[in-house]
């Protein structure tokens, strides 16, 4: 009953005219950042920051900033889908099959059905934090280094499934991935390492950048010796709306994926950023047509943007309840509220429920809003499709350089993306799928990180990772699908002999 | 088609010119958004709200610093821009690689912000006090303690030197990491500011790393003789930049009006506005030299 009362009181600060206004700007601002590639969360809280200091209430403030996180989440999506584009960690996995949607002429379903999906995920994480944000708070506590090197190694296993067809490649791109995201300091001694001298590379390859050169310029370099035919990167659009098989599809999907992000996104230290590529791989593992997940499955799109949102959103559970912050986006609204006098944790919801209750209730208005804005955009997002790619295409270049530039204001990292671009036309040539280079890359260096400070503790005794219960059921986890893997593989390889011989 | 083709054209480059848009005056800092930049963002409000100079807090992170403060060393032109300096990394850097020693070509304009180094452990943890650490007659023990920094770092090596036991620095990315893990006891022990730490909830600080004790927490001094390891703030130009009396002025101004100096307190953070304009020569350097006769002397000699 005081939980209904505190949700009521919340909706009541909410929708007073200036927090409705705010929030509305919030995700309108956050969406239009989002669209721009470069530009994920993180950019877009920290551009629109100084905004938050001329607004008098600090919780109209926070309303508005959680706003442009979840909005640029949803803008992300888009560029995702049509462009090909991932704006940030999260979207990568969404151009596998939503791009491939577009291309089938189903760009308006793959954007509803991410607006959806991600609605109702966004729904339910907000009743996630209403309900349970005290004893899931928590969570973040029962992971240390152990624990997170076995839930990575459980990810780079999954990061092999997200290749089509080979999984030989897809081991292959996890790999060149991982030595990708050597590069920079190691973590642990501050030794810089793979940087060919070069200063501009001792944190590492910005992931805006390698992303923008292997998904966005990649294609337009491989478009460039493939010439099209057709002027437009596609011909038709049907329907714009997902039809009712494609909505059944995305149920399931949808659900697993709200599961999946809700729990990772009370992680610190990468859970969060796992969460779509945890829902895709579990998809396709358990689809019944494995073999449609990167040629546009409804449940490619569906799942991780689920994850994705729910996410989001439940990140702002340790932020709240302990001051922890889970990703650097939510750090720098934990830093707003300290600025503003609100020290987050244990005390946050006694002493400010207003703050609390109405950002809950913000959330969950403002990912209305966003349905409401996304949905009759999806014709004009789609119009863009249409365009003669003549046109759009050194549009999107001079995006991608611009957004590059902006990143560090580095002349540099412009000129990284263009050897980039050469690796993503190879790949492309070679049908290897970028996103398992991506989840090697993020990934990677989370495993070596967490697992050396793990040895590090236990004085290097690796019997740490199977004397921890967590950490010991990753890797059983992990094992089993390795197993099932072998012997699926096997299977596969002996029934393709023996319809040979027939 | 045209129409919706100059619509997009027209939003891209609308949001382009707000997106890179120039600011007043840009505080540069050199880590990325959620850490450190929090302090240069209470400058730059305080600033822009009661010194009437505007000043848009720009994250430019890289190398822990460095980059940010090559690049801006390296204009020709220094209209527009000033540098958030964080004395811990950039001290550390300038040790461990010399190449990258910049101390003496910025000065200091704004008040300097101090917090000193503290220890902390969780408040239901098995080290209950300094002579948990310290006391020799105490059975000898594997204890870890997170770090954020290598200025962290420094003080975690420091208190290996002088505890009998087992003590190992764990380097995390930033003070957050540390926290989580101190909380969860993944860890023994931290080493952040004090300033930090006083804001953090289910966990004690048991000693700062500097002479004088505290209201909340003792010295390590009598456990690590003359013990002075403070982190510092400030905004700072280039020398080669001359005229600074208007923004020197602005912030100078934001302070008096704004009375800032109880709030800083009140956080954990000591204000010192006496800069005199030589605040490198007379505390940065000597600071510089101190660290590094503790850090490199101290390894030459084990070699």
């Amino acid at each position: 009953m005081d939980i209904l009362n505190n949700i009521v009181s919340g909706f009541s600060v909410a929708v007073s005219v200036t927090n409705l206004l705010w929030c509305f700007i919030g995700v309108t601002m956050g969406t239009l950042v989002g669209v721009l590639p470069a530009l994920g969360p993180l950019a877009a809280v920290s551009i629109l920051l100084p905004i938050v200091f001329n607004i008098a209430d600090p919780v109209t403030g926070i309303i508005f900033l959680a706003g442009v996180y979840y909005g640029t989440q949803y803008g992300g999506s888009t560029t995702a889908i049509l462009l090909n584009i991932p704006g940030e960690i999260s979207s990568t996995v969404t151009t596998i099959d939503g791009n491939q949607m577009a291309r089938k002429g189903r760009a308006g379903a793959a954007l509803s059905i991410a607006a959806m999906s991600s609605f109702f995920a966004g729904t339910v994480a907000t009743i996630i934090i209403a309900l349970l944000s005290q004893p899931l708070s928590k969570t973040a506590f029962f992971f240390g280094a152990a624990e997170y090197g076995a839930l990575m190694l459980l990810g780079l296993f999954a990061a092999v499934s997200l290749n089509h067809g080979s999984m030989l490649k897809g081991i292959a791109m996890v790999f060149v991935g991982i030595l990708l995201g050597l590069v920079g300091s190691d973590v642990n001694s501050g030794v810089v390492r793979f940087t060919l001298g070069i200063q501009e590379l001792t944190d590492g390859i910005p992931f805006a950048i390698l992303a923008m050169g292997l998904f966005g310029l990649g294609e337009i370099v491989y478009l460039l010796f493939h010439e099209r035919k057709d002027n437009k990167i596609i011909t038709t659009v049907d329907n714009l709306y997902p039809t009712k098989k494609e909505m059944k599809e995305s149920l399931m999907p949808t659900l697993r994926g709200t599961f999946l992000g809700s729990i990772l996104g009370l992680l610190p230290g990468g859970g969060a950023i796992m969460s779509s590529f945890a829902s895709y791989a579990v998809e396709k593992k358990i689809s019944k047509k494995p073999e449609e997940f990167g040629r546009g499955a409804v449940a490619g799109v569906a799942g991780p943007e689920a994850a994705n949102n729910a996410g989001a959103q439940t990140s702002f559970i340790p932020m709240l309840s302990l001051g922890i912050p889970t990703t650097p986006t939510i750090a720098i609204i934990l830093a707003v509220l300290i600025i503003q006098g609100i020290q987050p944790g244990t005390t946050v919801i006694s002493k400010h429920p207003d703050l609390f209750w109405g950002l809950i209730a913000s959330m969950w208005i403002g990912n209305f809003m966003l349905l409401l804005l996304n949905l009759p955009l999806v014709g004009l997002w789609v119009s863009i499709l249409k365009i003669s790619w003549k046109i759009l295409y050194p549009i999107i270049i001079l995006i991608c350089l611009t957004g590059a530039y902006y990143i560090n204001k580095s002349w540099f990292d412009v000129l990284l993306l263009f050897p980039f671009a050469l690796l993503g036309y190879i790949f492309k040539r070679l049908d290897c799928q970028p996103a398992s280079l991506i989840m090697g890359f993020v990934l990677g260096a989370l495993f070596e990180e967490h697992v050396r400070r793990a040895l590090i503790i236990s004085r290097g005794d690796w019997l740490i990772f199977l004397n921890k219960p967590i950490s010991l059921a990753f890797i059983v986890v992990t094992c089993i699908l390795l197993i099932i893997g072998i012997s699926y593989r096997k299977k596969n390889q002996e029934d393709n002999t023996k319809i040979l011989k027939n | 088609m045209k129409k919706i083709i100059s619509f997009l054209v027209f939003i891209f480059f609308s949001l382009n010119t707000v997106v890179h848009a120039n600011p007043d005056t840009s505080l540069i800092v050199g880590y990325g958004p959620g850490g450190t930049d929090t302090l240069f963002r209470v400058f730059a409000k305080d600033t822009t709200e009661h010194g009437g100079l505007k000043l848009t807090v720009e994250n430019r992170a890289g190398a822990n610093g460095v980059l940010a403060i090559k690049s801006y060393l390296q204009k020709q032109s220094f209209d527009n821009e000033v540098l958030g300096v964080t004395g811990g990394q950039t001290l550390f850097e300038a040790i461990t690689n010399p190449e990258n020693n910049f101390i003496e070509e910025f000065k200091f304009i704004g008040p300097v912000l101090k917090s000193p180094l503290a220890l902390a452990v969780s408040s239901n943890g098995s080290i209950k006090s300094l002579e948990d650490l310290f006391d020799k007659s105490k059975p000898r023990r594997v204890v870890n303690i997170a770090v954020g920094g290598e200025f962290h770092r420094a003080l975690a090596t420091l208190i290996a030197k002088h505890s009998h036991h087992d003590v190992r620095a764990v380097m995390y990315k930033g003070g957050a990491d540390a926290n989580v893990a101190l909380k969860g006891g993944h860890v023994d022990a931290q080493v952040d500011v004090y300033g930090w730490f006083i804001q953090q909830e289910g966990i004690k600080i048991l000693g700062v790393a500097q002479k004088t004790p505290l209201e909340s927490a003792p010295s390590l001094d009598p456990y690590i003789p003359n013990i002075n390891a403070v982190n510092f703030w400030s905004i700072a130009v280039s020398k080669k930049v001359q005229n600074t009396q208007k923004i020197e002025q602005a912030i100078r101004q934001s302070y008096v009006k704004n009375n800032r100096t109880q709030y800083w307190n009140k956080l954990g953070y000591q204000i010192d506005d006496n800069l005199n304009s030589d605040y490198v020569q007379r505390v940065v350097i000597p600071e510089y030299n101190r660290w590094k006769k503790i850090l490199v002397d101290d390894s030459n000699k084990k070699k």
